[in-house]
């Protein structure tokens, strides 16, 4: 999908993005889903918010505002963000899933990064629950990269969405 | 290397050979010249000594001229050690590998940049040197004597109730200073630059909040074990008047009026928060309004990136401080501001969970429109 929806950059906006100068709310957010998902008024916005996150891994079409990174990089992002809040059930119709041994192990998403310790010791009950739910534990957790190089046929597969009209480019995406 | 695995040790490694390059870039020719100049002096002392003087005083210079050659060859090789092991490193971060074309020891900072193949392993070694020249360095068990403030000071509350219109007053108060919030606290002009240098070299909370999302311990090693979140930059306001002016700037965004306000707020916000992004220019913040630090070498995001991985592998190794400058986000920010973060609390009303100066406006924040624009 082209274009982003209010309630999409709104979430995005309010909770998810500016993680480098305030991780903070990144980390609540993602302790907030369940809590979310029970509230009438919320759920749908997050329901709502889940889907178009899910359209815009698929068509790389969520640029970033600043146009700093590559959309690869992008796309990446709100891949760990996916799973940051909804876990590891794949992406709806991913053209390059992740695959689900490598969360954790050695995929550092950002709530990996600020929010999970080294130790189980001064886990906090958010985080605690944040690993249950994702079957990691801090034994486990390798800390590596946060992206992949992006696939051989990346650059073709965005000239193609951009000329389906399915996103839209800008310099120096790739 | 675009979050592939050890950019942090990679990047670590890198810091310390540039300096030590620069560092005998800078300083290896006066050694040379000063044991010339001492060995002129010694055979001129020789040879007036005692009669077999003039012979000794005839053999120093042949034999200095030896060693120092001696001694320039060597340290042109230590250099050539520096070099090949700093573009490996510069190759591993960048992805792009290329020779590096040593100068004459001596040549200064720009030299060294110069013998970087042109592209992006020159320019990454462009910023680690020119912040080299002006960084500073706070070691751990310096961070760890910094002392933290929890509470507001008394002096900045009574600035800040003077900074606001009688009319919302105390309810704007109330919200500043929260005691969910920390926008005084974290960025108030109060926060010592010592405090700021510990925050971002080593996530060291300047309120020293002890819960387990806060908590900062240094070990008996040097280890460092904290949650506190924070990327590459920790910045204040410079004085109450300036850490005002986005919040009347948003006031008078919304008419002036606690009511309108709310309003604003209930209108941007999602799920009970609202983050929002005043231009320094809305705000009537200029430059000297705010001060902090950042990490050195940070210009691109992933320059900045490998900077924090380098940072926490120096925490978890007990390794020496990553270097930082001092900035001013509203000075030298492309597009500068302040963002506000604001929470509707249980009651209704609205808090500031806090209020940052930034350099490059968070994304998809609410973006604050002037009012007369």
């Amino acid at each position: 999908m082209t274009e982003t929806t209010r309630n999409y950059d709104r979430i995005l906006g309010n909770w998810f993005t500016g993680v480098d100068s305030y991780p903070d709310s990144y980390t609540e957010g993602c302790e907030s889903v369940a809590k979310w998902q029970s509230e009438p008024d919320r759920s749908g916005q997050l329901a709502a918010f889940k889907a178009e996150l899910a359209a815009h891994i698929r068509d790389s079409s969520d640029t970033p505002m600043s146009k700093r990174d590559h959309q690869w990089l992008n796309d990446e992002w709100l891949r760990n963000l996916w799973y940051d809040l909804f876990g590891p059930e794949p992406v709806p119709d991913d053209p390059y899933p992740v695959s689900a041994e490598d969360w954790g192990h050695p995929r550092e998403t950002p709530y990996i990064e600020y929010a999970v310790g080294e130790s189980e010791d001064d886990a906090t009950e958010g985080e605690r629950a944040w690993l249950a739910q994702r079957g990691l534990t801090h034994a486990e957790i390798r800390r590596g990269g946060f992206a992949r190089p992006a696939p051989a046929d990346y650059r073709d597969r965005l000239a193609r969405l951009t000329a389906e009209g399915r996103r839209t480019p800008y310099d120096g995406e790739v | 290397m675009a979050g592939d695995d050890g950019s942090g040790p990679v990047r670590r490694a890198l810091t310390g050979l540039l300096d030590a390059w620069l560092d005998l870039d800078r300083s290896s020719a006066a050694p040379l010249d000063q044991a010339r100049s001492q060995a002129a002096v010694v055979a001129r002392a020789a040879s007036g000594a005692r009669p077999e003087g003039v012979a000794v005083a005839e053999q120093v210079p042949p034999l200095v001229a030896l060693g120092l050659t001696a001694a320039a060859d060597s340290l042109a090789g230590l250099a050539r050690v520096f070099a090949d092991e700093a573009g490996a490193l510069v190759a591993l971060l960048t992805g792009v590998p290329g020779p590096v074309t040593l100068a004459v020891l001596g040549s200064g900072p720009d030299a060294v940049v110069a013998s970087f193949p042109a592209g992006p392993g020159r320019d990454y070694v462009r910023d680690l040197v020119a912040d080299a020249a002006v960084d500073e360095r706070q070691p751990s068990e310096v961070a760890e004597r910094v002392p933290t403030v929890n509470a507001i000071p008394l002096s900045v509350a009574a600035g800040l109730r003077s900074a606001f219109d009688e009319s919302v007053r105390e309810d704007i108060l109330a919200m500043v200073c929260h005691p969910r919030g920390h926008a005084v606290q974290l960025h108030g002009p109060d926060v010592p630059d010592e405090a700021l240098m510990a925050r971002v070299s080593w996530k060291k909370d300047p309120m020293g909040r002890s819960d387990a999302k806060n908590s900062w311990l240094r070990d008996a090693d040097g280890r460092v074990r904290t949650k506190h979140g924070l990327g590459h930059v920790a910045g204040k306001f410079t004085t109450v008047k300036s850490l005002a002016k986005p919040v009347n700037a948003l006031l008078a965004h919304c008419g002036g009026t606690l009511a309108g306000l709310h309003a604003y707020l209930e209108e941007q916000a999602s799920m009970g928060r609202a983050r929002i992004f005043v231009p320094a220019d809305v705000a009537g913040l200029e430059p000297g309004d705010t001060t902090g630090f950042r990490g050195a070498g940070t210009s691109t995001p992933e320059m900045a990136r490998h900077w924090k991985d380098a940072r926490k592998d120096t925490m978890k190794a007990g390794g020496g401080p990553m270097p930082i400058v001092r900035t001013d986000q509203i000075a030298e920010g492309e597009d500068a501001g302040a963002a506000m973060i604001l929470d509707r609390a249980d009651s209704g009303a609205w808090l500031m969970v806090t209020c940052y100066p930034t350099g490059v406006p968070d994304e998809k924040f609410t973006r604050l429109r002037s009012t007369t624009s």
